[in-house]
């Protein structure tokens, strides 16, 4: 089992804009749609890995998460504070289009515990909001007719109280 | 829509060849220019696996409201499957609910650390307001209600579903002349047996001629299971309003009174219909250990009692089920604190007395040894009113004459196609 050399190694992602980023291989591990682009590889992959789906900003985004984690785990003890201070101000510097964007990149690309964060986080936001609200946040178009509308939430009318007006 | 799949790197080979050579180009080029477009494209709208993740991590409260968002929202959030894995998977904490008698209406208390609320809603009784009742337990998002002297009511306030179990229900084998109401009847456990999909009730009973009688109602069939060789002695335990604490398949109470720590919790398995005894710690000291009952902190059982010899409450936290090594204590300082639930950062959260003797809910950081209380929320007295504590969940209740019902309906659908007559009930 080769140890030294695996961190050493730089894979080259390249994103939709032609931008390219040099990323060790410990961290492209846990991008896991890349990691088995490489493991599927017959030969070292020594071209740019091109990311149809991903934009540089969204990539840039998640290697600086990664790269944080990963700096927080193989540091000091006190590490879980400064984690959890690292991810509240990640998570509120990114408006809610660079949030959807970014559960998309981090889906395309298989990042299991970003994405984790993510959802957590868009469930954290819709939560107390108003239907209006998440229907906008997702997009959705309401396919409901008034008086069918009117009903369900009648229905469910103690559940609209307490909640946030958009 | 082109919808974006999860990528599954063992399911995904195919996919992946398209990272290299002339198609990426291509590719690129197409999501460039459908990026330009100001309307809604792939990029915009997350794809429903995604949704369907999210959702798991919403409080269960809340997903009954965003049932209205969408008509596929609906349908998703209404999936029974969708409830099942919601409930056991979400973490408990967020989902856990304070109801109490408040005093007329039932009072719902959130105790999340950032989320402290409270709101009231009518139980499900024909007549309002109702005259008296009484909150007995809870399992699996289900509410057990005493509405005095008549019957019981099953309820979960999310779903609006409510079930009536009169009295007459609970004298099955045993005829009473001219007396309708067992006064001496009195509700012991609530539980869910998972094999069947089934709720059980155990009731004991004093037959005139003082004999104890133990017997289990199956609330999906509404059949009688007689119990009596099961258990030598049904009023071992006899906390009057509580049904036990629903864990693991098992129904768990603390014996009364608490005279010895071997054996002094009592478990009723529901699927295999048998009791067995565990027993708490050794430590425990019988002689200062006052007003002891059962909880569940953390899906772990707690047993907590007010010591009265440091003035603190002493709780008992078996880390591991069944395992007598993992009880952990810990000593909240307040004399008369009842444990709730468990935070989601481990903080121990329940009801207490300050020491103005006013009643109200604490929560007790482990790390810091200290209670805070919150501020907001004002807490019913006298302490002895009842209450449940529960998970809330939009888990429907199972019937076999609804099952039956499905099944004809899915019957009727078949015979249409082949242009049978359709079956009535």
């Amino acid at each position: 089992m080769s140890g030294i050399s695996d961190t050493e190694r730089m894979i080259t992602l390249k994103t939709v804009e032609g931008t390219l980023f040099d990323v060790k291989s410990s961290i492209a591990k846990d991008l896991k749609t890349v990691q088995a682009f490489i493991d599927d590889s017959d030969d070292d992959v020594t071209s740019p890995i091109p990311l149809p789906n991903v934009f540089t900003r969204e990539l840039s985004r998640i290697l600086d998460y990664l790269n944080n984690h990963h700096r927080f785990r193989s540091g000091i003890e006190k590490a879980d504070e400064e984690m959890a201070r690292y991810d509240a101000e990640f998570a509120k510097s990114m408006s809610h289009e660079e949030l959807k964007a970014l559960i998309l990149a981090a889906n395309y690309l298989n990042v299991k515990d970003l994405l984790e964060f993510l959802n957590q986080t868009v469930a954290d936001v819709i939560q107390n909001k108003s239907v209006e609200f998440v229907r906008n946040f997702f997009g959705i178009e309401n396919d409901y007719t008034p008086e069918e509308e009117e009903k369900l939430r009648n229905e469910n009318e103690w559940a609209f109280n307490g909640v946030e007006q958009d | 829509m082109n919808c974006e799949k999860l990528s599954n790197p063992s399911m995904d080979k195919k996919k992946k060849r398209k990272h290299t050579g002339k198609k990426a180009k291509e590719e690129c080029t197409m999501e460039k220019k459908k990026k330009n477009h100001k309307s809604k494209n792939i990029l915009e709208i997350l794809p429903l696996e995604l949704i369907h993740r999210i959702l798991l991590r919403v409080p269960i409260r809340h997903l009954a409201r965003l049932r209205c968002v969408s008509k596929l929202w609906c349908s998703l959030i209404s999936d029974p499957d969708f409830a099942e894995f919601h409930f056991h998977h979400s973490p408990a904490s967020t989902n856990a609910c304070f109801l109490i008698k408040y005093p007329t209406k039932a009072q719902f208390v959130y105790l999340d650390d950032n989320d402290a609320s409270q709101k009231e809603m009518c139980p499900p009784f024909k007549k309002k307001p109702p005259s008296d009742f009484a909150v007995l337990g809870s399992c699996r998002g289900f509410i057990l209600l005493y509405r005095h002297p008549h019957f019981l009511v099953v309820w979960n306030p999310l779903t609006g579903f409510s079930k009536r179990i009169s009295y007459s229900h609970l004298s099955p084998s045993h005829k009473y002349r001219g007396i309708k109401l067992p006064y001496c009847a009195r509700l012991l456990g609530f539980g869910y047996d998972a094999s069947q999909d089934d709720y059980l009730l155990l009731v004991t009973w004093c037959h005139c001629d003082r004999q104890y009688h133990l017997d289990c109602l199956s609330l999906r069939t509404n059949s009688w299971i007689n119990l009596n060789a099961a258990l030598s002695n049904p009023f071992l335990v006899l906390d009057s309003y509580s049904c036990g604490v629903f864990l693991n398949g098992a129904i768990h109470w603390l014996s009364f009174p608490l005279t010895a720590y071997k054996d002094a919790i009592l478990i009723f398995d529901t699927k295999e219909r048998t009791f067995s005894m565990m027993s708490a710690p050794e430590q425990l000291v019988m002689s200062l250990c006052l007003f002891s009952g059962l909880a569940l902190l953390g899906g772990c059982l707690a047993l907590y009692y007010h010591n009265h010899g440091s003035c603190n409450t002493d709780i008992w936290v078996m880390k591991e089920y069944k395992v007598h090594s993992s009880w952990n204590l810990y000593q909240i300082p307040c004399k008369d604190f009842q444990p709730l639930l468990l935070s989601s950062n481990g903080d121990i959260i329940g009801r207490g007395c300050t020491s103005y003797d006013k009643v109200g809910y604490f929560i007790y950081n482990v790390r810091e040894d200290l209670l805070y209380r919150f501020r907001n929320l004002c807490c019913p007295s006298p302490m002895s009113e009842t209450a449940t504590v529960y998970t809330e969940s939009l888990l429907p209740f199972p019937s076999d004459v609804e099952d039956k019902k499905k099944e004809i309906g899915h019957q009727n659908q078949n015979d249409v196609k082949q242009g049978k007559r359709i079956r009535r009930e």
